[in-house]
């Protein structure tokens, strides 16, 4: 799967999690102040992620997730 | 002191339009400051603080030693499935205030959530923020007080 299908996947993830526009989704948003998520809302995030492709997200990996890219590339890494 | 706004203002704003009440507050001399980013953020001057946002508020916490606080608002969420992250067995209230202690903790620390699995926090406290949230505050940081952001008074020179 290609990191653009992979970014559509998390935009309707995030956005029916967090109930936002998918304008607000983009490969720069911040996780933290661009969604307005707090940290249960991203943890809930990754466990969808891992959900979605069956994978797992290593409890190292977790901080170095700034962007919504950052997870794009987490999941294109582990599915390819 | 812990300053709070009901909204979601750009951070930084927020915590140096924050910052110049806490030294009024506090009968500090004031100079205006600049964030420093290479590693937990602090101030130039040596005092310390930490922001947490969740929900309708944000809040950021100033003390002179090192300090963390956690928000969460309590919302719709797959609670058992983070139950079972943190390993945790008890009621829905209660797992939001164990959250929102350890994350205090571990920001105090400067640690991040990928730390928050297997730590069990030791100086946190929860404390009543509002109606629906849970608080939790890991240092000293005295009384809690709102802030009407009016960002034109707050950063008028």
């Amino acid at each position: 799967m290609e990191k653009k299908e992979i970014l559509e996947k998390i935009r309707d993830l995030v956005c029916e999690q967090l109930s936002i526009e998918r304008d607000a989704v983009k490969p720069d948003t911040e996780i933290y102040k661009g969604l307005g998520a707090d940290s249960l809302d991203l943890v809930e995030m990754l466990m969808n992620v891992e959900s979605e492709w069956d994978i797992v997200v290593e409890d190292g990996e977790v901080g170095d997730l700034k962007v919504i890219g950052d997870v794009v590339d987490l999941v294109y890494r582990k599915i390819n | 002191m812990i300053y709070f706004v009901n909204g979601n203002p750009p951070s930084d704003e927020f915590i140096l339009a924050a910052y110049k009440i806490y030294c009024e507050d506090l009968n500090l001399p004031y100079s205006p400051q600049k964030i420093l980013r290479d590693g937990k953020p602090r101030f130039e001057d040596g005092v310390k603080f930490n922001l947490t946002h969740s929900g309708e508020y944000t809040v950021v916490a100033f003390s002179e030693s090192e300090v963390g606080i956690d928000l969460e608002k309590k919302e719709k969420r797959n609670l058992e499935r983070l139950k079972a992250y943190l390993d945790f067995d008890g009621d829905d209230d209660l797992f939001y205030d164990e959250w929102t202690r350890r994350e205090a903790e571990l920001k105090k620390e400067g640690k991040g959530i990928e730390s928050i699995r297997n730590f069990k926090p030791q100086f946190a406290k929860n404390v009543f923020f509002a109606e629906g949230y849970s608080f939790a505050v890991c240092g000293d940081c005295g009384q809690i007080k709102e802030i009407l952001w009016k960002r034109k008074k707050y950063l008028k020179k």
